[in-house]
């Protein structure tokens, strides 16, 4: 069973994504930040993880440091509404050189995630 | 100070004792010594001297009276000898202490000559009867001789202070009185004092050689020439020389020559005319001080009103009394006022102000006006409407002054402040856009994170609902959408935000994308408002981005065909042109694009915040209001600049600087 992390501060965007992926077959946990996410997967398998990038505690870009040295064959990709202070493109820059494969910008279609998703799991090195 | 008075006191002796010695030895009368020189002495140092040494120099001068004739008068007359000895100097010490109560500098000849002088006749003629009338129990001859005895003792003093007083006064001065001014050219003076006294002996000489029976009438008035002068041409020093020098001649000349004249008469005649140069030696000298200090203060004034006529801000004078008549107007002034150098004087501030100025100005003015009549100074902000119908923001600033002769003018200070207006008016601009940026960014972020699973649940829902339920579909899809435009109004507030430096831009042919960007929106302008387009600039690069330049064509003509409301014309056009100096935009080669409508146009306050995020005209629902701000801040990106003219009921034009692409300058 494929496991996906969702990793974000606001409940209805988890909601959201989390029903979209649990529909479309795959097995969801939840975090509400980096610190939170991290714990998760050290203590179970996850094959994918969609990571919001302006979370208070850890924010996405710690994390997906984090990440890169810690889970270096785990996948990422980022979600983004918006950082207050920073521009959209430095955030989505800063995410891709971090280890995200790509960034969603807020408010997207769940279905292009679950595209992008099943596109990832399916390469050789995810599996 | 009792070693500085020693001092005093053997100087004086030394000095007391050689001019009598002198004085006997130039006896030339039947009487005693008529040249009475030490009186000079006692004179200059009684005035010279100061307060704690001038009694030392009355000692002084009674110790060597005492001495030189101890020997001679003491036996006989006892008492009256005394008395005769104190009175000459009492007397000058009371003149002198008189005369340097009413004089706050007896030492400064030039003046106060006039009562110097007085005071020299005056003493010798209180103190000489009084020693005279003592002295005849002393054997001199009574009767008719008396009168003349009197008058020689009194004329002898008086020559000796007269013709020394002064020479001492110049020499004396360096170390007993050190406060007095020096004088200038005394070794000039002196030379010239020679040369004249000789001059004048010789006149006096040959007048006496010659003329030996009228010798007491007109020949000796020609000795007053050389004094005369010496006077007029080097004041009071060259009198001061001259004077002590021709007496000196003449008295040596009548002791060796011995003429036939009566010594009396020329004793007299020499006191006049010593006088007299004195006199007008420190008259001269006064008139030059007062020329030099004229010229002085011409030269000063002669560079501040160099200052005040440079200065770039305005500076007029005028009367303190309404309508405040211009006496005085810099060339800024009227720069400032009018554009041009016109003459103001003797036109009413008052009328100039209120021609000049539009009727934003007329609570200003009256509170100005209002304020100066009150306390006399005032300060307002007025703007000015100039010929050339240029505005000009302007700071006035008046305070009465009150002349020495007694009278009162207005001073006013204009300066023109209208480009710091202008400044602090765009930072205010920029500031609330930055802030507004920042404010929006944080306000999107929030939206966009509850648009997500407003939009994602409620397609969800419509889909999971299959084909039943068409109404309740029907609302899912109406949130659905809703969501939708909702996401794409925070995408445009973003867009306003991000630093769209990063877009990349790449030199560009202007007209083409103003062209492309102009038929795009063709379709969309109904028919009923006709478009015009005068596309020069050909060729002319700008970089920029073809759909920011599309952007920015489609917000104006959107605004304009609103505006129109159906009806009317749209003219575009784009030209270059240089910018200069006083021109909105720096020097440099710009694109001019101007995008203008005949609708109904706006007020200024309308037109002030036209570009303010947020702010429409349209009824809720019908527009954001952020078409205009992305177009500013676009603009604000190519470093060019936009401006709008409006007048109610003569349409709007948006007037665009962008600045040519220069491929020598990377930006």
């Amino acid at each position: 069973m494929t496991t996906v992390l969702v990793v974000d501060d606001a409940p209805a965007v988890r909601f959201s994504v989390s029903r979209s992926l649990k529909k479309a077959g795959y097995e969801v946990v939840e975090a509400e930040n980096g610190r939170q996410a991290l714990g998760v997967l050290r203590s179970q398998v996850v094959d994918l993880a969609v990571i919001d990038l302006w979370m208070p505690v850890m924010d996405g870009i710690e994390l997906l440091k984090t990440l890169r040295v810690e889970f270096p064959e785990l996948a990422a990709i980022a979600m983004s509404g918006g950082a207050p202070k920073a521009p959209i493109d430095m955030s989505a820059a800063l995410a891709t050189t971090w280890g995200a494969e790509r960034v969603f910008y807020k408010p997207f279609d769940n279905d292009d995630l679950i595209i992008e998703t099943k596109n990832l799991l399916a390469e050789p090195n995810h599996q | 100070m009792w070693t500085k008075k020693l001092a005093l006191v053997i100087g004086y002796l030394v000095v007391h004792i050689l001019l009598s010695i002198i004085s006997a030895k130039l006896e030339v009368g039947p009487n005693i010594s008529i040249w009475h020189l030490p009186s000079g002495l006692l004179f200059a140092g009684l005035l010279l001297a100061h307060p704690p040494f001038r009694s030392t120099v009355l000692i002084a001068d009674i110790l060597a009276r005492s001495i030189w004739s101890i020997g001679l008068w003491l036996p006989h007359d006892p008492i009256g000898f005394s008395i005769a000895l104190l009175m000459s100097p009492l007397t000058y010490f009371g003149v002198t202490a008189f005369i340097r109560s009413r004089v706050p500098s007896p030492f400064d000849l030039s003046r106060k000559a006039t009562l110097l002088i007085l005071g020299m006749m005056a003493a010798p003629a209180i103190a000489a009867p009084l020693n005279v009338v003592n002295l005849t129990s002393g054997g001199f001859l009574p009767g008719n001789a008396m009168g003349s005895l009197i008058v020689s003792f009194w004329v002898g003093d008086a020559i000796g202070v007269i013709t020394l007083a002064p020479l001492f006064m110049l020499l004396a001065r360096r170390w007993i009185a050190p406060n007095v001014p020096a004088t200038q050219g005394a070794k000039a003076s002196t030379i010239e004092a020679v040369g004249l006294a000789m001059a004048g002996t010789a006149l006096f000489t040959s007048a006496g050689l010659f003329d030996q029976s009228s010798a007491a009438s007109a020949s000796k008035f020609l000795t007053l020439v050389p004094l005369a002068a010496a006077a007029v041409r080097r004041g009071t020093t060259g009198v001061a020389i001259t004077v002590p020098l021709l007496n000196l001649f003449v008295v040596m000349f009548l002791a060796t020559a011995k003429p036939a004249i009566d010594v009396l008469d020329t004793q007299l005649a020499m006191l006049a005319y010593s006088s007299f140069s004195l006199f007008l030696g420190s008259y001269v000298t006064k008139e030059r001080q007062h020329l030099s200090d004229i010229r002085e203060y011409a030269n000063q004034n002669a560079i501040l009103a160099a200052a005040v006529e440079a200065t770039p801000l305005g500076v007029v004078i005028t009367n303190a009394t309404d309508p405040l008549m211009i006496r005085y107007a810099n060339s800024s002034f009227s720069q400032i006022l009018n554009g041009c150098d016109s003459v103001l004087v003797g036109k009413n501030l008052m009328d100039l102000f209120t021609t000049n100025t539009d009727d934003t100005n007329q609570k200003p003015l009256h509170d100005l006006w209002t304020k100066i009549r009150k306390c006399g100074h005032a300060e307002a902000e007025l703007v000015f409407t100039r010929a050339d119908s240029e505005s000009r923001h302007c700071t006035v600033t008046f305070a009465s002054i009150t002349q020495s002769e007694g009278g009162r003018v207005c001073v006013g200070i204009l300066a023109d402040v209208t480009e710091r207006r202008l400044r602090e008016q765009a930072e205010r601009q920029k500031e609330r856009l930055v802030s507004l940026g920042q404010l929006a960014g944080g306000v999107a972020h929030e939206i966009n994170n509850l648009l997500h699973p407003i939009i994602n649940l409620a397609k969800e829902a419509e889909s999971e609902l299959g084909s039943s339920n068409a109404e309740i579909r029907e609302l899912l899809r109406c949130i659905h959408q809703s969501g939708q435009q909702a996401g794409e109004i925070v995408e445009k507030v973003l867009s306003f935000a991000r630093d769209s430096s990063k877009v990349p831009r790449t030199p560009i042919r202007f007209d083409e994308a103003v062209q492309s960007a102009v038929e795009l929106n063709r379709r969309a302008i109904p028919r009923s408002i006709n478009v015009e387009t005068v596309l020069g600039g050909d060729g002319v690069l700008a970089l920029v981005h073809p759909t920011e330049v599309a952007q920015i064509v489609t917000n104006l003509i959107v605004n304009a065909t609103q505006a129109l409301d159906g009806n009317g014309h749209i003219v575009i056009t784009l030209d270059t042109l240089s910018g200069g100096e006083g021109d909105v935009v720096p020097p440099g080669q710009y694109l001019r694009l101007r995008i203008a409508d005949d609708g109904p146009g706006m007020d200024e306050e309308m037109a002030k915040r036209i570009f303010d995020p947020f702010f429409t005209t349209k009824a809720i629902g019908q527009g954001t209001g952020l078409g205009l701000s992305v177009v500013y801040g676009i603009v604000q990106d190519w470093q060019g600049h936009i401006a709008v003219q409006s007048m109610p009921g003569q349409g709007t034009e948006f007037t665009i600087h962008i600045p040519v692409y220069n491929p020598d300058v990377e930006s």
